[in-house]
């Protein structure tokens, strides 16, 4: 079973055990005011639809990267990000980023991939939401030693596009030893 | 000289009876006039007295809005929400090649073993 297949096969079981519940797929994410000192690079970026369609209106048809990131924007309704960077090991509060894990926990929302490195500590779970079969948000945390990440998009994601995104992103293979993968259904 | 001209002033100024249709002419100016300036008065005012009141509300609220709007046409705002929708997606991206990577080795590790 290819990459391909085995995702979409884990979307359709997802999708037909998702409860007719569904979630608000925009999390309330913690504020980490006081990590933006502690941090040696601190990333917060909230997109909602107002800047979102901003966004758009700036983007270079003629750009790779822009044409790309066109492509994703369709059908979405807001992007959040916060990803900070420390110089040494788990100083962030373990315990705030266990409270948005905690919303994830929530009938709709379905953990998609769970990885779970054991030498590098990373870790990083892909939720999406579901209302049906459609794809309504999409939430990854992803934590490493010095380094955490939490990603809420909401609208239908196109998680195929996002994906593609990475090679006119230039981004980086990240060389972690991924001895793990559960992909899980809640 | 001066007896005569006051004289003549007397003469000029004294009290001169109107006669009896004088009100009645007056009034008949009066009411002519009303009437012309309420032929010049507009149509649409005449119809739609309200019509003065609403567009004044709409050019209000036109310039409200053209100066809410403001912000979206701000080329530094746009530029700066551009870089930060780039970013995000960069970052989302490098985080869904990590469970890509994994899941794509594990199966490669499966045909492997299967083989």
């Amino acid at each position: 079973m290819n990459l391909r297949t085995r995702l979409a096969a884990l979307l359709m079981l997802i999708s037909a055990s998702a409860g007719a519940a569904s979630p608000e797929p925009k999390l309330l994410l913690p504020e980490f005011a006081a990590l933006e000192e502690k941090a040696a690079e601190a990333v917060t970026i909230t997109l909602d639809p107002a800047l979102l369609g901003m966004a758009a209106k700036f983007l270079d048809p003629n750009n790779p990267e822009d044409a790309a990131a066109r492509e994703v924007l369709t059908g979405l309704q807001g992007i959040y990000v916060k990803s900070y960077t420390f110089e040494s090991d788990f100083v962030y509060p373990k315990a705030e980023v266990d409270r948005v894990r905690k919303q994830l926990s929530s009938p709709g929302w379905s953990r998609l991939v769970e990885v779970r490195s054991k030498k590098e500590q990373a870790n990083v779970d892909i939720y999406i939401s579901l209302d049906g079969n459609k794809a309504r948000g999409l939430a990854i945390i992803a934590t490493e030693p010095r380094e955490f990440t939490i990603v809420n998009i909401v609208g239908s994601v196109d998680l195929d596009k996002l994906h593609k995104l990475e090679g006119k992103f230039g981004v980086p293979d990240l060389e972690l030893e991924r001895n793990k993968a559960v992909p899980a259904q809640k | 000289m001066n007896e005569r001209f006051d004289e003549q002033l007397k003469q000029a100024l004294r009290p001169v009876d109107p006669g009896e249709d004088f009100t009645a002419r007056v009034m008949a100016r009066v009411t002519s006039n009303v009437t012309s300036i309420q032929r010049r008065r507009s149509p649409l005012i005449a119809v739609l007295p309200w019509a003065p009141a609403a567009l004044a509300a709409s050019l209000l609220m036109a310039i409200f809005m053209t100066h809410d709007q403001h912000p979206v046409e701000d080329p530094q705002a746009g530029l700066r929400a551009r870089e930060q929708l780039l970013e995000a997606l960069r970052v989302t991206s490098e985080k869904l090649d990590i469970a890509y990577q994994v899941v794509h080795n594990e199966t490669h590790a499966d045909s492997d073993a299967g083989a």
